[in-house]
């Protein structure tokens, strides 16, 4: 596998796996990586929306705002994330940034045309990502965040702004079923991953114990530590 | 170590101290009734809701009717 290829074989019992797994950093990274592109582009399909859609009242003050808010909240995570020494980050730093996207995304829709918005989506791509990413609570977490903000909408919206599907109920619940389905699915994925990283990692403490002891027992003469082909040749010696 | 060692169920110290879990016709009782009662209540939010405050019963309800929904399903196969 490319993993094991790349991984690490102490000489003593400590073994770490370092390419394939990827750390809280790692993702919280990615996010931030994913989160400029987004940014362009809910930026450009709002300017497309506002200059389409008459009933879209939206300034340009609150666009900027609104834009420079989640471009400084990114660039502030950025700065945070990139700096050198940075391994590990705080276990709330994904709720506080999950929060922050949240918000933006709620401001949206409340300057889009409420339970009309056309960036109702945005929630649900925003629930995929982080569910996939970090799972069932994570998504009861987004599922959550997204009814009080989402109520918090509609109590604000005019009277007579019904949805399309009939009732905002339906919507609310529809997102609940999403987050919990996609949670538990999620939750089965990792578990499976969890299963694959310890084979993984005790894979690669069979080959370091068989590195440390085979040249006694082989009498294969000038083998290396460091070459992995040369392990696997061991490998194939040994009797199953 | 293999893979089945390091898994904390497969240890057989780890589970001889648990207890053995006991689960009486009271839990069926009112896991059910909590399963009815919170299903009834997310119809009923859904169908009839006219404030959006009310929406904020969401998370109570589901909450509800996951944890009868697991209490029950305990139950009945524990009961098997």
């Amino acid at each position: 596998m490319a993993e094991m290829r790349d991984a690490e074989l102490p000489s003593g019992s400590d073994i770490t796996i370092r390419a394939g797994w990827e750390s809280e950093r790692d993702t919280e990274r990615s996010k931030v990586t994913v989160r400029w592109f987004a940014i362009a582009l809910l930026f450009a399909a709002i300017l497309w929306v506002r200059h389409e859609d008459p009933d879209v009242h939206l300034s340009n003050r609150v666009l900027l705002a609104l834009v420079g808010g989640a471009l400084a909240m990114t660039a502030l995570e950025a700065f945070y994330l990139w700096r050198p020494g940075r391994t590990t980050i705080p276990p709330f730093l994904k709720y506080l940034t999950v929060f922050g996207d949240m918000t933006f995304i709620t401001v949206l829709l409340f300057y889009t045309g409420y339970a009309r918005s056309p960036f109702f989506f945005v929630y649900f791509v925003f629930l995929i990502s982080n569910c996939l990413r970090y799972g069932l609570l994570m998504s009861l977490y987004v599922a959550a965040l997204f009814n009080g903000m989402y109520v918090l909408v509609l109590a604000r919206a005019p009277a007579g702004e019904a949805s399309v599907l009939g009732g905002e109920g339906v919507k609310i619940v529809a997102f609940w079923a999403v987050a919990l389905y996609g949670g538990a699915i999620s939750a089965r994925l990792r578990r499976q991953a969890n299963q694959l990283r310890v084979y993984e990692e005790t894979i690669a403490e069979l080959r370091a114990r068989l590195i440390s002891h085979s040249p006694a027992e082989t009498g294969v003469e000038g083998r290396s530590e460091s070459n992995p082909s040369e392990v696997q040749a061991v490998a194939s010696e040994e009797p199953e | 170590m293999t893979p089945e060692e390091r898994k904390p169920e497969a240890s057989p110290e780890r589970g001889s101290r648990l207890r053995p879990l006991r689960i009486g016709p009271g839990v069926i009782r009112w896991a059910g009734l909590g399963v009815v009662l919170s299903a009834l209540g997310l119809l009923l939010l859904t169908l009839l809701a006219r404030s959006p405050w009310l929406f904020l019963l969401y998370p109570l309800l589901i909450g509800t009717l996951l944890l009868s929904l697991g209490a029950l399903a305990l139950a009945l196969l524990n009961r098997i």
